[in-house]
């Protein structure tokens, strides 16, 4: 985990680099675990302008974040279960010479497939996503839930197989 | 229901470290379908993002808060190790320094070594020891008087640059002024010994070793006549008596007379102005005092 100086934090433009480069890790766990766009937002921001406004004295800029983003989430006891809108909107890539049986049979397993990563616990889902998503590594997924890699690949585990399960059994 | 073979399994699949035996065992199974395309569906999926850069700037609008400054002392572990060498060094200089006590003039002052033998300090002297080394090395070292009243124990040595004093457990006076070393005992036996002589001294008992000689003189008190406010000399020159009525009355004297005449007798140690008639009276001097300042002339 490389961190910027300690006093370089609060220049303007190492902030700004720091921003940009942890804001959409930090607002998509928060996004993944909730399921909910404004209150992903809303920690991240808060996060951030904590940590700003205490720049000078924050060593491990990451760690603080997050830190102050899960002990947020801990506040935040009023979420409910909503489904992840995490699906781009560019056009399928498989429309123009897909058949009408195969599309059908595509948007069929998308809605299995959505509904499973719903149903999993909110441990599997946020490590799974940051994964899949975010492309996190599970090294760097277990320093943002302060837990081991092991529990990380647990986790990932536990989730592809209810996933499968979910699918298979509603096939 | 659980048939991988461990709790890791998948993850592992997905991060692609499964060995190639692993991973052909679950391209045989069952469930391989299902989970290949469910990998394939993972990368349809996309991050949400959101507008960041007005977030930013909504952040980077906050004032900083300053923080409360802790300014930490040593920030570095080798400045703290330094530190503390150089704390526990003066803590072991400081313990092995000398224990010193003084007497300023026209005081005395009386202390008690560890091994609760007693001291008192005639006026002007001073005398030090090591507090830390006591049981095994009684040494005390003075410059001036003192009168010792010594507890039984181990060899007590008292080191002056005259001579030195060694005794078992008595009490006696040592005064070391000038060039005169003189040490009275009133109990028990006293080793003196100077760069020209050792003699061995018993109560009531007073050697006076001077440069170029020796005398043994007797005394009949208990304890010295200065503990008592009384100066007692015998044979002084003129001027140790002066000298030691400025250490004994914090006084300053001047005197324009040169005389080889000795003085014996006592005279007050509490009472200036009878002191200096005494004086006056034996050597014929006019007396004028101003403040601090005495002044002892022969008479026109």
């Amino acid at each position: 985990m490389e961190e910027p100086e300690k006093q370089g934090i609060c220049t303007e433009i190492v902030f700004t680099q720091f921003f940009k480069k942890n804001f959409y890790s930090l607002r998509n766990y928060l996004y993944f675990k909730f399921g909910s766009d404004n209150l992903a937002d809303d920690i991240a921001q808060d996060a951030f302008i904590k940590l700003w406004q205490h720049c000078a004295e924050v060593r491990f800029p990451k760690s603080f974040l997050y830190r102050v983003a899960n002990n947020a989430s801990l506040n935040e006891l009023a979420y409910q279960k909503v489904e992840l809108k995490y699906r781009d909107s560019k056009p399928n890539d498989t429309t123009d010479y897909a058949s009408p049986e195969y599309l059908m049979e595509e948007t069929e397993f998308r809605d299995k497939f959505d509904k499973a990563i719903a149903s999993l616990t909110q441990a599997q889902r946020t490590a799974l996503l940051l994964n899949r998503i975010e492309g996190k590594k599970y090294r760097e997924i277990a320093e943002m839930l302060g837990i081991s890699q092991k529990a990380v690949e647990k986790r990932i585990h536990g989730a592809l197989l209810s996933m499968r399960e979910q699918i298979d059994h509603f096939r | 229901m659980d048939n991988y073979k461990d709790d890791t399994f998948l993850a592992r699949w997905l991060d692609q470290s499964l060995s190639a035996a692993e991973l052909q065992q679950l391209e045989r199974s069952p469930e391989y379908p299902t989970l290949l395309r469910m990998k394939q569906n993972f990368e349809k999926l996309q991050s949400p993002r959101t507008a960041d850069d007005a977030i930013l700037a909504h952040v980077i609008a906050h004032e900083k808060i300053a923080p409360v400054k802790v300014i930490p002392f040593y920030r570095k572990t080798w400045i703290a190790a330094a530190a503390m060498i150089v704390v526990l060094l003066g803590i072991g200089f400081y313990l092995l320094q000398p224990t010193r006590h003084a007497a300023g003039n026209g005081e005395m002052y009386a202390f008690s070594l560890p091994d609760q033998s007693q001291v008192l300090l005639n006026a002007g002297s001073q005398a030090s020891f090591k507090s830390w080394d006591w049981s095994s090395n009684r040494e005390v070292s003075l410059q001036g008087e003192a009168y010792f009243k010594v507890a039984k124990g181990q060899k007590f040595t008292v080191e002056t640059n005259l001579g030195s004093v060694t005794v078992l457990g008595t009490q006696f006076n040592v005064k070391a002024r000038d060039n005169r070393f003189e040490v009275t005992c009133y109990e028990g036996k006293v080793s003196v010994a100077s760069a020209t002589t050792q003699q061995i001294i018993l109560p009531g008992q007073r050697i006076v070793i001077n440069e170029s000689d020796r005398i043994l003189a007797t005394t009949k008190a208990i304890a010295p006549e200065w503990t008592r406010y009384e100066l007692l000399f015998e044979n002084a020159s003129f001027t140790a008596v002066l000298a030691e009525l400025e250490r004994q009355y914090d006084v300053s004297i001047d005197s324009a007379l040169q005389t080889q005449q000795l003085f014996s007798g006592s005279i007050p140690g509490n009472d200036l102005d009878a002191a200096l008639k005494i004086i006056a009276v034996t050597y014929h001097l006019d007396l004028k005092q101003s403040g601090n300042t005495i002044s002892l002339n022969p008479l026109p």
